[in-house]
């Protein structure tokens, strides 16, 4: 009854279908990272759903009572802290305290002439250079957040999105493994249990986690006396979901701010041993408890994926790419793993 | 006009489900609310004749029920037959505690329909509703048992009769060993 396809033609069809996909989603990025925005967070929330299942809850009640603390929660620490981050973003816009940082950058400017002038180097005028730096740069990240309609529409979709796949999540699955052929169909169930399993384990760990250095963060900054510390904080935060690269963005960002703002170095090594100790909190304390061992990413993955997303996805890519890439990651190994027990590479 | 025998129908579909999930031990003590709820995380399959349904050695991850239709249950390499099953009848059930091998294959002979339970759908009930999960953990372990004492009792004949076999050997033994000594 069964024909035979030859493996290269497999290879060939599923390489075809894989580049249409990608051509399709690149094509409606937009929807595509808010539907992936909305997965997520409803992943997120998915046990707090069922635990209230398991109380006598129906689905949709359930739902609904875990959509209205969140938006409550949510709601709260907007009107707590919109008011502060909305002010350091707007300072950082219009621009730093230029007197401290005109000091700063002269003795800078100072050292290095004295050292490069053997190579040439007589006027480097950094400030200007610098200057110009940080206003288009900066433009450039608030160029990235949508506008106000648009910023408006995405608050709106994500909560949206995220509160149906709360709800119908497991309708939605069992629609699509019902589409999936009885060949395959045992091989697609274990696949995607195994992918949830490993899945939820990671992306709420990481979520835990990020919340840790976040608060560390800004209680730190609030301490050490940095300028923005609540955007530093919730920077250094969301950095944190990067391996390897986030820590040192985040604890970068602090100590770049702190010596622009203040003029003076003193507060560079303060800050670098903060972002250190918050780093082995997370490392010794966090991450143990929370994360799956095995979704491990390479940092050269780590890197191109990051590359890809922040070209394709803009700002909201660049946060996504990780936990996504940890989404592709452990789904293709299971693929895998899965196609040999059942005997189907 | 549509909805309304679209609801009529699915209410006798619905019926014949309950009824028919209801002759399977492991579902016997629920109610139709119950019923309907484990109804919702089951899988219906239609499969032509001649189809298989898992191969031997595959990981198993639940069991099904049979609708309508045959099944052949194979053992391999030797292709012999070990059970035939038919409307009402379940297979696979095993699988629903842990991911062991299939130890056969299941084939269709006849175009079929099947319910199949699978474990991760299991363990996601007995998460979002612990006593309707326990009802049908109960009659699994029951089941389970039940082969376990079963294979007990064939074990323990099968190691009389090695015994017995045995004992009527050893005459035979010392035969040779006297033969040899001469």
């Amino acid at each position: 009854m069964e024909q035979k396809i030859p493996l290269w033609i497999k290879i060939a069809l599923a390489a075809a279908v894989g580049v249409g996909v990608l051509w399709v989603l690149a094509s409606i990025r937009g929807i595509v990272t808010l539907v992936v925005f909305g997965a997520l967070l409803a992943y997120l929330f998915d046990p707090l759903v069922n635990r209230l299942e398991a109380r006598g809850l129906g689905r949709t009640l359930a739902t609904v009572v875990v959509f209205a603390v969140t938006s409550l929660v949510v709601a709260t620490l907007l009107v707590l802290f919109f008011p502060a981050v909305a002010s350091q973003a707007q300072a950082i816009q219009t621009g730093f305290d230029v007197e401290h940082a005109r000091d700063v950058v002269e003795q800078l400017e100072g050292v290095l002439e004295e050292r490069l002038t053997v190579i040439g180097v007589t006027d480097l005028d950094l400030m200007t250079s610098m200057q110009e730096f940080i206003r288009t740069n900066v433009d450039d990240v608030f160029n990235y957040v949508p506008g106000v309609v648009s910023l408006i529409t995405q608050l709106v979709i994500i909560p949206f999105i995220m509160f149906f796949l709360l709800k119908d999540g497991r309708l939605i699955k069992k629609g699509f493994i019902n589409l999936v052929p009885n060949r395959y169909f045992e091989f697609t169930l274990n696949v995607l249990h195994k992918t949830d399993v490993q899945l939820g384990n990671y992306l709420r760990g990481q979520l835990f986690a990020s919340l840790v250095v976040a608060l560390l963060s800004i209680g730190a900054l609030w301490l050490l006396k940095v300028d923005y510390f609540v955007l530093i904080g919730l920077f250094a935060g969301l950095t944190n979901m990067i391996p390897y690269l986030g820590p040192v963005a985040g604890a970068s960002v602090a100590v770049l701010v702190s010596v622009i703002t203040t003029g003076n170095l003193a507060t560079v090594l303060p800050i670098i041993i903060t972002f250190i100790i918050i780093q082995a909190i997370d490392n010794a304390g966090v991450q143990p408890l929370v994360l799956a061992r095995n979704v491990n990413l390479h940092p050269l993955l780590i890197l191109l994926t990051l590359i890809i997303a922040g070209k394709f996805f803009g700002v909201l890519g660049l946060l996504l790419a990780v936990p996504a890439t940890a989404v592709l990651k452990v789904f293709v190994q299971e693929t895998f793993a899965n196609l040999r027990r059942y005997r189907l590479a | 006009m549509d909805s309304f025998w679209g609801n009529i129908f699915k209410r006798q579909d619905q019926q014949d489900t309950y009824t028919l999930l209801k002759k399977v031990p492991l579902f016997e003590a629920m109610n139709p609310r119950e019923m309907d709820a484990v109804e919702r995380i089951m899988h219906r399959r239609e499969y032509r004749a001649g189809e298989v349904v898992f191969r031997q050695g595959e990981p198993g991850v639940g069991m099904y029920v049979v609708q309508h239709g045959l099944v052949e249950i194979i053992y391999e390499p030797s292709g012999e037959v070990l059970a035939e099953l038919r409307d009402g009848d379940f297979f696979g059930e095993i699988a629903l505690l842990n991911e062991t091998p299939r130890s056969a294959t299941a084939k269709t002979t006849t175009a079929s329909t099947l319910w199949g339970l699978f474990q991760p759908d299991l363990l996601d009930l007995l998460e979002r509703d612990p006593r309707l999960g326990v009802k049908l953990m109960v009659p699994l372990a029951q089941i389970a048992g039940r082969r376990l004492i079963r294979a007990d009792a064939q074990m323990q004949e099968m190691r009389e009769e090695l015994a017995h076999y045995e004992a009527q050997k050893k005459p035979g033994r010392i035969d040779i060993q006297d033969e040899r000594s001469i």
